[in-house]
């Protein structure tokens, strides 16, 4: 242990504390047990009392202009180095024990995340959300044709931010949000990370230990869907909004106490989808350099993340096709930024599905099950869902034949050639994706998008209005 | 002199087969498996592959299988397109694939012209291989395929474990008590016929839930409408239709208790063999109580089957007393049984509520992946149960479950032999628990009401 309060690993146990506006809780009073890797790991009692911010207080940033926070969120993406940041250090080795993800993965993560509190991503961001940036920092008024004038405000919110386990380091863009739109901000971290967005915080807090950025947030955690905590604090007289980041059961759970006054805003599971027209046959070097894009987009987080590439609808010849798969194949199992060239190998019940179809003549199989990519050959996209460098390649006659298959849990279609995606992207709407890009880059962003099909900070913050109507006689009392 | 198997699969009557301490049953039980690999591994495709891949050629230890096993899944490993889409050639090919059936012509086209599941099961019942699908409305139900001589067993071992739990004899002196819902699937009818035929009054009809049966069909067309569902391709009508159907059995349901109660009551007179599942049961004693009827009503040497957990119904803590108390039964006359519906043996609950495992059976505790064969020779441990059932001859007994059990080899308190599996099963599926949160899904989890 690096010293009181610290996340640490006490007598062979991980412990996670907690953070409450600017104050580290470390105290080991419960036991959890994560729920990927069975890791046990100690907490602070959580004392509800502490971590709910009555609404007779105004939230701390309410005064604090947009261009301070943007500051103070740029110095502390550089705070969050990791070669000069201990929290995170010591984090690394503790997400270890509870994530399924491999280490030098978290440290990519942990490398690249601080690259969003970067000023002309954060600013991005607040423009594309909000025409005029003005309404966070204040009322702003408009006049009708009647000389009535309205004033508006986006008005903070007070927010539970349920993180996703699958990506340590989101934290950070969860921060950055709630810290652009003023939020009062709860976080309840996953079993498979309970430490980074403490570690995070700890980082802010050392920059400026009473700047409203950090009286702003609270990061804790609970078992996901423990009635006693989730039934007490999911009231609108204690939230406005519930942010989550996924779905699974800790979703169904919250669904429940949702009602007028508390809104969900959910960033719902998704799957995603790469798109290949005939015209990667052009050359061996274009089936070399797509096979390429596709892997990289497939194995993001190991195909833990909801933008991982999962399906392959493709054009082409048979024996083509098969060629495209071999050099998939041998794309899959190269060590990545954000993948590992021996990722942990797909689930008994994937192999054994496999094995039956490939013995009965209906798939072909490139690569194996030992983790390093495996891609299957199919008519018919595959009932199971891919994970684990896994890729089901599917030919159809013609890419418009692959719109179908698309859903409203298709987030990222990636498309070559790129030119092909304007006349695909409507009906891929209508059909319920959220976006596409050229194949390759679904991990890359234009900073400012659109998030599974909203804004999102638009969506969280309680817009208030101010009338001002004039009614004939009024004087102008 | 008999072979192994044979000798393994002449106790299934015995009085003392649970007497028999494991280390001894050992040996019998590798020669046994031995037999079986050899005949099945030429008709088993995908048992074939597995040998193959793990380079076994003779099972020396109970390790050596471990490899061989199939994951439960295994028999849901066909594509639903071909189910839902009718493919019948497909689906006969591909249980080919992972049984020992051998469909008269390889390509499977005799089944071409079928129409619907149940059409193609009884087809297949004409050929002598009998198809259970799991009535599961949630996903793909599996198909099991089994032989005639495997529905048999399965069904004389329930009619031997129900005496050798209970005492009771087959006199055929009990009116049967058929309270949980019927399927028309056929291995749970032998079971059924071969309890009332030996068990059954010869002057009392046997009752039976008046709820219209589960038939496979009506699964195939709640899986058909699920999956239009998520492909956006269900009309509006088609939900709402469905919606109706769901209250309507509901409904039919609610009916059926009120006439089973008023049976039981007619019946209170009769020596009486309850069948069903807790949750079925605890609210018709309910409702017995409810018209005023219960304890000393009923006759005191009642008798009930019962098996599994309480599959996520709620009940009071006292369900079993009620339920005893109502109908006049007690611990010692009531046939508690594990088992699934990969294997075909049930595991009868002794005096000291333990499930033990009969001697035809290989138990094999694995660790949680289900990759490693533990060692439960010093005290009971916690593992993944898979089993070799050496009573299967229409495919390969050797199975891992999802089960997580408490497994001891040592001899039980209740005097009898292990291997012997403690009351609290749970399915490793269930111990997700609510904490699960991941960006990544797919369509399954926005599909509502048809779950």
């Amino acid at each position: 242990m690096s010293g009181a309060g610290a996340a640490g690993v006490g007598g062979g146990r991980l412990h996670a504390p907690f953070f409450v506006r600017g104050e580290v809780i470390a105290d080991a009073a419960v036991t959890h047990t994560s729920r990927d890797l069975g890791a046990d790991f100690t907490t602070p009692a959580l004392d509800l009392d502490r971590v709910v911010q009555p609404r007779s207080e105004l939230p701390p940033l309410l005064d604090v202009k947009l261009a301070e926070i943007i500051d103070f969120l740029v110095e502390a993406g550089t705070a969050l180095d990791l070669d000069r940041n201990p929290y995170l250090q010591e984090c690394l080795e503790l997400v270890a024990a509870t994530n399924p993800l491999p280490r030098r993965v978290v440290e990519n993560l942990y490398r690249s995340a601080p690259r969003l509190l970067a000023r002309d991503s954060l600013e991005a961001m607040v423009a594309s959300n909000f025409p005029d940036p003005a309404v966070l920092d204040g009322w702003v008024t408009r006049v009708d044709k009647l000389g009535n004038r309205g004033h508006v405000r986006a008005f903070p919110p007070r927010m539970v931010h349920m993180l996703a386990g699958n990506a340590p380091a989101g934290c950070i863009a969860s921060i950055a949000q709630g810290a652009l739109v003023k939020a009062v901000n709860l976080f309840k971290m996953p079993s498979s990370d309970p430490f980074t967005t403490v570690a995070v915080l700890r980082t802010l807090a050392d920059i400026d230990r009473d700047h409203p950025v950090v009286r702003s947030m609270a990061a804790v955690y609970w078992e996901g869907g423990d009635e006693a905590v989730e039934r007490t604090i999911y009231r609108p007289q204690f939230f406005d909004r519930i942010v989550a980041w996924g779905g699974g059961p800790a979703i169904r759970n919250v669904i429940r106490y949702l009602g007028p006054g508390i809104q969900l805003v959910s960033f719902d599971p998704k799957s995603s989808i790469s798109l290949i027209g005939r015209e990667v046959f052009a050359s061996p070097e274009v089936v070399a350099d797509v096979a390429e894009r596709v892997a990289a987009d497939t194995t993001v987080y190991n195909q833990e993340a909801c933008l991982a590439s999962r399906f392959v609808f493709i054009e082409g010849e048979r024996d083509q096709v098969e060629g495209f798969c071999a050099a998939l194949a041998e794309r899959l199992a190269v060590d990545r930024e954000f993948a590992s060239a021996v990722a942990p190998p797909p689930p008994a019940e994937v192999r054994d599905e496999v094995e039956v179809m490939a013995a009965m003549g209906d798939v072909a199989v490139w690569g194996g099950f030992d983790g390093r990519g495996l891609v299957i050959l199919s008519d018919e996209p595959v009932d199971f869902h891919p994970s684990n460098k896994t890729s089901n390649v599917v030919r159809v006659p013609s890419l418009d034949d692959a719109v179908r298959y698309v859903n409203v849990a298709t987030q990222t279609i990636g498309v070559y050639p790129w030119s092909r995606k304007a006349a695909l992207r409507d009906r891929l709407a209508s059909a319920g994706g959220q976006r596409v890009c050229r194949v390759g880059t679904a991990n890359r962003h234009v900073p400012g998008g659109p998030h599974d099909a909203m804004y999102a900070l638009h969506r969280f913050v309680h817009w208030m209005g101010d009338d001002d109507i004039e009614l004939s006689g009024d004087g102008g009392v | 002199m008999a072979s192994a198997l044979d000798r393994l699969l002449g106790l299934r009557d015995a009085p003392d087969r649970f007497d028999i301490p494991p280390a001894e049953l050992l040996p019998l039980q590798l020669d046994a498996a031995n037999q079986r690999l050899e005949e099945q591994v030429g008709q088993i495709p995908l048992l074939a592959n597995r040998v193959e891949a793990a380079g076994v050629t003779a099972i020396t230890s109970a390790a050596d299988l471990v490899p061989l096993l199939f994951a439960h899944n295994t028999y849901k490993t066909y594509a639903e397109p071909w189910l839902t889409g009718g493919k019948w050639d497909r689906m006969a090919r591909w249980l080919a694939t992972v049984s020992t059936y051998e469909p008269s012509d390889p390509t499977g086209a005799t089944f071409a012209d079928v129409e619907g599941l149940d059409e193609w099961v009884a087809r297949l019942e004409d050929e002598g291989r009998y198809v259970s699908c799991s009535s599961g409305t949630t996903g793909k139900p599996a198909m099991l395929g089994a032989t005639a001589a495997d529905l048999e067993f399965g069904a004389q071992s329930n009619v031997a474990g129900f005496t050798w739990t209970t005492g009771i004899e087959p006199a055929q002196d009990r009116t049967f008590f058929g309270l949980g819902p019927r399927t028309t699937v056929t291995r749970n009818e032998r079971i059924r016929q071969a309890m009332a035929d030996a068990f059954g009054s010869t002057v009392h009809e046997p009752y039976q839930l008046p709820v219209a049966p589960i038939t496979t069909g009506s699964v195939m067309a709640m899986i058909m409408l699920r999956r239009r569902i998520a492909e956006g391709s269900a009309a509006p009508s088609e939900v709402a239709e469905f919606e109706r159907l769901t209250n309507e059995r509901q409904a039919s349901m609610e009916a059926a208790r009120a006439d089973a109660i008023e049976a039981l009551i007619a019946a209170r007179d009769q020596k009486l063999l309850l069948t069903g599942f807790f949750p079925s049961v605890y609210p018709l004693a309910v409702g017995v109580r409810e018209r005023g009827y219960g304890a000393g009503d009923f006759r005191p040497d009642n008798a009930m089957l019962t098996g599994g957990g309480l599959k996520g119904a709620q009940l009071p803590p006292d369900y079993r007393e009620v339920v005893f108390e109502t109908f006049g039964l007690a611990e010692e006359r009531v046939f508690h049984l594990y088992s699934m519906q990969e294997i075909n043996t049930p595991f009868p609950k002794c005096r000291a509520r333990r499930y033990h495992v009969a001697p035809w059976v290989l138990a094999l505790p694995l660790d949680p992946p289900g990759e490693r064969l533990l060692d439960a020779g010093g005290g009971e441990i916690e593992a993944r149960a898979a089993f070799l059932d050496l009573s299967l001859e229409g495919r390969w007994g050797g199975v891992i479950s999802g089960d997580r059990v408490r497994i001891d080899v040592r001899p039980c308190a209740c005097g009898h032999q292990g291997p012997h599996i403690g009351e609290d099963i749970v399915r490793f599926a269930d111990l997700e628990g609510g904490d699960k949160i991941t960006c990544a899904g797919t369509i399954d989890a926005y599909v509502r009401g048809a779950a």
